[in-house]
């Protein structure tokens, strides 16, 4: 049959992938801490019928060779790590990391998961927790009579409580950093998780050795553009289109084929 | 008069592998550091038939064993980059490729989105090591913050770690595709280093495949295709006078 009826297909297959994630870009366009996801595409194999170079009888040597692609496939998918925007809050427990890093979060089972979603609660015990309850490392616990909480861009932690007129310094939040943080592995609930790809996490005081620093009373909105997005998802609709205007050339061809004998 | 079939149906098969090659590219549109092939024709110079009144070039050379008139020529022209703000996206301008090695030899690729394998190493998404300016691949450390600078030297928080390997061939028509965006270049041609070749980091070099005029050839081949066909309609209406209607008595 017709090779350029599957490579086309190959083509279709991959703009319906490339759709897929753009729709879950936007439909996180307001989740905080949300980094947008990227399909990278790679050609499939070759086939060659002649290479390149080739004698000919005579001594000839053509110059170009005949090689036949067989279409398109996703070969990954990866977060953009640009910086979202901020958004002001003015709640003492909502975190933002200028610059590189992530928040570190102890999971039910006891590993750690790393986030840049900054929007923080006290739980029952009075522990700093994400959405999920679940504890951000290094544990800081807030007094019941706390009157104001302020976090300093180093990350330091220091409460007033009632009665009280000085600060009193609680503990100091730390961030993680991967050399490769596109190869991180999205969970969902805005958690990442470590992979080989990533690298190791090295942690350390948010604004020193490349550590970016914390803002209190801000979030982080996605970095998902809506514009870029539509940008993206009508080229990949259009890319659709043309994959299946050379479906329909494949099929126009045997079909006059087929009226080839009467 | 069955040569004349055998041509249409050769031309029939030229525009089916031509219409292959248009829907690769646009299977591709969107594959980065993707380099579109343009079908090209050339001439059949002789007959299928031994030489003689037919061939007025000479002794006839044997048929190419390829089913087609159709070669490949791989356009090399940069495709437009995109910021992406990867550390390890990384994008060519100027001529040049990345040297990644493959399970069968070193291979050339411009499709710069690399990551990190599990063994450290700088790699492609397909996990072959990216190789450096000293031949070997390159370790990233498990942290720190990657800046690549424009002639391909590789620092990790302010200490460089070694430099990548870009190469500009001495005759790009000798590459060969093989796949994963990558080429394969012949074990006798000389590869250089480039001259005029810088890198982007956060960037990617997106395909050069250009739909509108892709999907104009690929009308075109449709239509050749079918006035071959009519052709061979031609010939076989001749013949079918010539069987049935010569020769019968008035």
């Amino acid at each position: 049959m017709i090779r350029a009826l599957f490579t086309a297909a190959t083509g279709m297959q991959a703009q319906q992938l490339n759709l897929d994630t753009i729709a879950n870009n936007l439909a996180n366009v307001n989740t905080t801490g949300f980094k947008r996801n990227r399909v990278d595409f790679q050609d499939l194999l070759y086939q060659t019928l002649r290479p390149a170079g080739t004698r000919m009888a005579g001594g000839v040597e053509v110059p170009t060779g005949i090689q036949v692609g067989h279409g398109t496939r996703p070969v990954a998918t990866q977060k953009l790590w640009s910086q979202g925007n901020f958004q002001q809050t003015e709640n003492p427990l909502d975190l933002v990391i200028e610059g590189d890093g992530f928040f570190q979060l102890t999971r039910p089972d006891g590993t750690i998961a790393y986030t840049r979603a900054g929007a923080f609660k006290r739980d029952s015990q009075g522990q700093v927790v994400n959405s999920d309850g679940y504890v951000l490392q290094p544990a800081i616990t807030i007094p019941d009579d706390t009157v104001s909480i302020s976090i300093g861009s180093d990350g330091t932690v220091s409460v007033i409580t009632a009665g009280q007129s000085t600060p009193q310094q609680l503990g100091q939040i730390e961030l993680a950093r991967f050399v490769n943080p596109a190869g991180l592995n999205a969970i969902g609930k805005n958690l990442f998780l470590p992979t080989a790809a990533s690298g190791q996490p090295t942690t350390g005081q948010p604004g020193q050795e490349g550590f970016g620093a914390i803002n209190q009373g801000f979030l982080e909105m996605s970095n998902v553009s809506v514009v870029e997005e539509m940008v993206q998802m009508i080229a990949a609709q259009r890319a659709f289109e043309v994959n299946s205007k050379a479906i329909r050339s494949a099929d126009e061809m045997l079909s006059i084929s087929n009226s080839m004998t009467r | 008069m069955v040569s004349g079939l055998r041509t249409a149906a050769s031309a029939m098969d030229a525009q089916t592998e031509r219409l292959a090659v248009l829907a690769n590219n646009l299977a591709n549109v969107t594959a980065a550091g993707y380099k579109a092939d343009h079908p090209e024709f050339f001439q059949l110079l002789t007959s299928p038939r031994a030489a003689g009144s037919v061939s007025p070039t000479g002794p006839a050379a044997p048929l190419p064993q390829s089913p087609g008139e159709v070669q490949t020529r791989t356009d090399f022209t940069p495709g437009p980059l995109r910021e992406t703000g990867n550390p390890l996206d990384l994008a060519l301008e100027g001529p040049g490729f990345f040297v990644v090695r493959g399970p069968g030899g070193q291979r050339l690729t411009r499709s710069g989105t690399f990551t990190r394998s599990a063994s450290g190493q700088l790699a492609t998404h397909d996990g072959l090591p990216v190789v450096g300016a000293d031949g070997q691949p390159l370790t990233l450390p498990p942290g720190g913050r990657i800046e690549v600078d424009e002639r391909g030297q590789v620092s990790v928080d302010g200490a460089q770690i070694g430099g990548l390997l870009i190469v500009e061939p001495e005759n790009l028509d000798r590459l060969q595709k093989e796949g994963g965006t990558r080429f394969v270049a012949p074990p006798d041609l000389p590869l250089p280093p480039a001259r005029a070749a810088s890198v982007r980091q956060g960037a990617i070099e997106l395909s050069n495949v250009n739909p509108i005029l892709t999907l104009v050839e690929m009308i075109d081949a449709l239509r050749v295709y079918e006035a071959a066909q009519r052709t061979a309609r031609g010939v076989d209406d001749t013949l079918r006078r010539a069987v049935n209607e010569v020769g019968r008595p008035t």
